[in-house]
């Protein structure tokens, strides 16, 4: 039951960070576009392509999320995507880029903090993920199918 | 000379003279915060904390704030401020925040140079410490001598320099270069080095919204 509400919890928390993300990206696209051209790796044409749909890729992400539905692919997506970003920041910041997050507007510079926050977001978007394939399975069979599934989660977990 | 009067008419004029051009010559020290290139009245306010010795800043200044000031500043749709923010991580950052100052005191062409040089030369500079001959190479022999001048006044140079630091804490600075981009009334702090293209964009946008 505890594992019920924290990936409930886990879901619509991650569904209205994305959702509010891609809003504070949409509302100010030039800013966003200066936040993705500060991680210098990209020519200003990949910046602007960036700038102009991973707002709305979040948005999308986000609105699944809090519907819930097929979450074993939405969460599983929402973590590559936070790994991605992460991975992004952490290299940026390891090569003394001074890039700014952009994560949910500007002004925020890359550093121990945004880098700390970002980690945490993955390991809940890890934890929705793995929560929402594991919950997957009993549901996909029947009564036998549920049982053996459950022996599975047991002898992963 | 008539009752009353200390000075005859000619010698008070003379005075007169003497004192607006000590003004004039004063006026960059005076205005120091104020636009490096470009007018206060122009539709959008650009203000840089930047160190002379950060890489990101030289980056910046060179590849985009340079051509923003031509294109901008000088056409007048942008004024330009330059605010010293020298980091404790670099050695030599401070000293030539008062060159960047002292420069600034002597008048807006001279900063313009003394910036131009220490930026292109940062490299030589900042592994030697010797700001004074990249200064020396772009300067007038009248301009060097004044900034000589400027640079004797060490404290006033400091408490220049500390109220710009001051000035980027309170607003939130911690990284090199921020700038903060005014227009209609709105600020937004840019923690990051911008190329050009991309901040061109966004100073059209304003533009075009007729701020």
């Amino acid at each position: 039951m505890l594992w019920r509400i924290l990936q409930w919890f886990a879901r619509l928390f991650l569904g209205a960070l994305f959702l509010y993300a891609g809003y504070a990206k949409l509302r100010e696209p030039f800013l966003f576009e200066m936040a993705v051209d500060s991680y210098q790796l990209l020519p200003p044409w990949g910046v602007i392509a960036v700038a102009r749909t991973l707002p709305w890729l979040e948005a999308a992400l986000g609105l699944a999320l809090l519907v819930g539905w097929q979450l074993p692919y939405f969460a599983s997506f929402t973590c590559l995507l936070l790994g991605f970003f992460l991975s992004l920041m952490a290299i940026s910041y390891a090569r003394g880029v001074e890039a700014t997050c952009g994560c949910f507007g500007l002004g925020e510079p890359v550093g121990p903090y945004t880098l700390a926050r970002d980690a945490a977001l993955f390991g809940v978007s890890l934890y929705l993920a793995v929560r929402a394939w594991l919950s997957r399975v009993p549901r996909t069979g029947g009564a036998g199918s549920a049982s053996a599934a459950s022996a599975a989660v047991e002898t992963t977990g | 000379m008539r009752p009353g009067t200390v000075f005859p008419d000619s010698l008070r004029f003379a005075i007169l003279f003497l004192a607006t051009l000590l003004v004039a010559s004063s006026a960059p020290a005076a205005n120091s915060g104020d636009c490096v290139r470009g007018v206060p009245s122009a539709p959008i306010k650009i203000e840089v904390f930047s160190d002379f010795q950060c890489p990101a800043c030289r980056a910046f200044y060179l590849s985009t704030m340079s051509i923003v000031m031509s294109e901008y500043a000088d056409a007048g749709k942008a004024c330009i401020v330059y605010r010293e923010f020298p980091l404790s991580i670099h050695n030599h950052a401070r000293q030539a925040a008062q060159f960047g100052h002292a420069a600034m005191k002597v008048g807006v062409r001279q900063w313009n140079q003394v910036t131009d040089a220490l930026f292109k030369a940062q490299d030589a500079w900042a592994a030697s410490g010797n700001i004074e001959s990249v200064v020396a190479n772009v300067l007038a022999k009248a301009d060097l001598e004044a900034l000589h001048k400027e640079l004797r006044n060490t404290a006033a140079l400091d408490a220049a320099i500390d109220a710009d630091i001051q000035l980027g804490m309170q607003r939130g600075v911690n990284s090199t270069p921020t700038f903060f981009v005014t227009a209609g009334g709105r600020t937004e702090k840019i923690a990051a080095a911008v190329s050009y293209p991309i901040l061109k964009r966004y100073l059209d946008s304003l533009l075009a919204k007729g701020n």
